[in-house]
């Protein structure tokens, strides 16, 4: 960890990599679930389920949609984070009593205020 | 001619098959729930990351934790139900087979001694085709009860604010041919080779 910075962008950059298993095993979930609910669909006979079990199948689906995109956006704000703090580092280091200590935007890939609003 | 009833549609095998399916996959959305939150904790402390961006991120990951905890619920409600379905539609399969069986060897019999055995088969057929309409009704709202859980996973957070700013995430995919990484567009991974 960089002296006067509040938090070690080396770390964070690790951490990173956990987000993307994550959005994985969210993807394997999401996968199963939803293949899941619509073979139940077209095996019920029921009208009735038949059209519950669609309808369970469209928003598993968007809930799941949603969520791998959350953790992606997760994965991008630790890059995004470690990658301004490790800049910044280096500017820090070049600097003659320079400012530091400084908090660091958590920023995702594009370089935008995270998370939004 | 014989007279025949029409065997109810559906294959329960598949539907016990799948039920049992969801419901690991709903076990799979609560381990995800707890590994992301050891992950948002960890990401923090390991890191010595503090100040209002890592609160920020905290909330964040709290919320998506919270988010899959909460898949797991109506997921296994709707295998439940599911389950409960498949039995007596098998039932109702077997007993409407049965009568079309016997009534078709009445049918050719002159002596009439499958008759009452007929009429038998044919009122257990009809009790079980009656119990199988009443499971399905059942079965049907349980799952229409349960889906709409999943609309709200994330309830009011960072999470729900991230997705309703992008408004192609709400778009309604495909189910057949879906293509989950079509979904991620931010740090997407790849595709993995599903199953």
């Amino acid at each position: 960890m960089a002296p006067g910075l509040s938090f070690d962008a080396k770390t964070l950059q690790a951490k990173s990599s956990e987000a993307l298993s994550l959005q994985q095993y969210c993807l394997a979930v999401g996968m199963d679930s939803v293949e899941a609910l619509a073979s139940m669909a077209s095996s019920a006979g029921h009208p009735g389920l038949t059209s519950a079990l669609t309808d369970a199948t469209g928003r598993g689906n968007k809930a799941f949609t949603g969520m791998i995109a959350a953790y992606g956006h997760a994965y991008q704000g630790l890059v995004g984070t470690a990658q301004i703090l490790g800049e910044t580092e280096q500017s820090n280091a070049a600097m003659v009593g320079g400012a530091s200590n400084q908090e660091i935007p958590f920023l995702n890939g594009s370089g935008e205020a995270w998370p939004p609003g | 001619m014989a007279p025949g009833l029409t065997v109810p549609g559906g294959d329960p095998a598949v539907l016990e098959l799948q039920a049992s399916r969801l419901k690991l996959a709903a076990q799979g959305a609560a381990g995800l729930s707890r590994s992301t939150s050891l992950f948002t904790a960890a990401a923090q402390s390991d890191a010595m990351w503090t100040g209002q961006s890592a609160t920020a991120f905290d909330a964040f990951g709290s919320n998506l934790a919270n988010g899959a905890a909460a898949a797991e619920a109506p997921l296994t409600r709707i295998a439940s139900a599911v389950e409960s379905y498949a039995g007596p539609l098998r039932t109702a399969q077997q007993r409407v087979a049965a009568y079309n069986d016997i009534a078709a060897a009445a049918a050719g019999d002159r002596s009439g001694s499958l008759l009452r055995a007929a009429e038998q088969a044919g009122q257990n057929a009809m009790d079980a085709l009656k119990a199988l309409q009443q499971a399905g009704n059942q079965a049907g709202a349980e799952v229409r009860s349960a889906a709409a859980e999943l609309r709200d996973l994330f309830g009011s957070g960072p999470v729900q604010d991230f997705i309703d700013a992008r408004p192609e995430l709400g778009a309604d995919l495909p189910v057949h041919g879906w293509n989950p990484t079509r979904a991620s567009t931010e740090g997407d991974p790849g595709q993995p080779s599903p199953g």
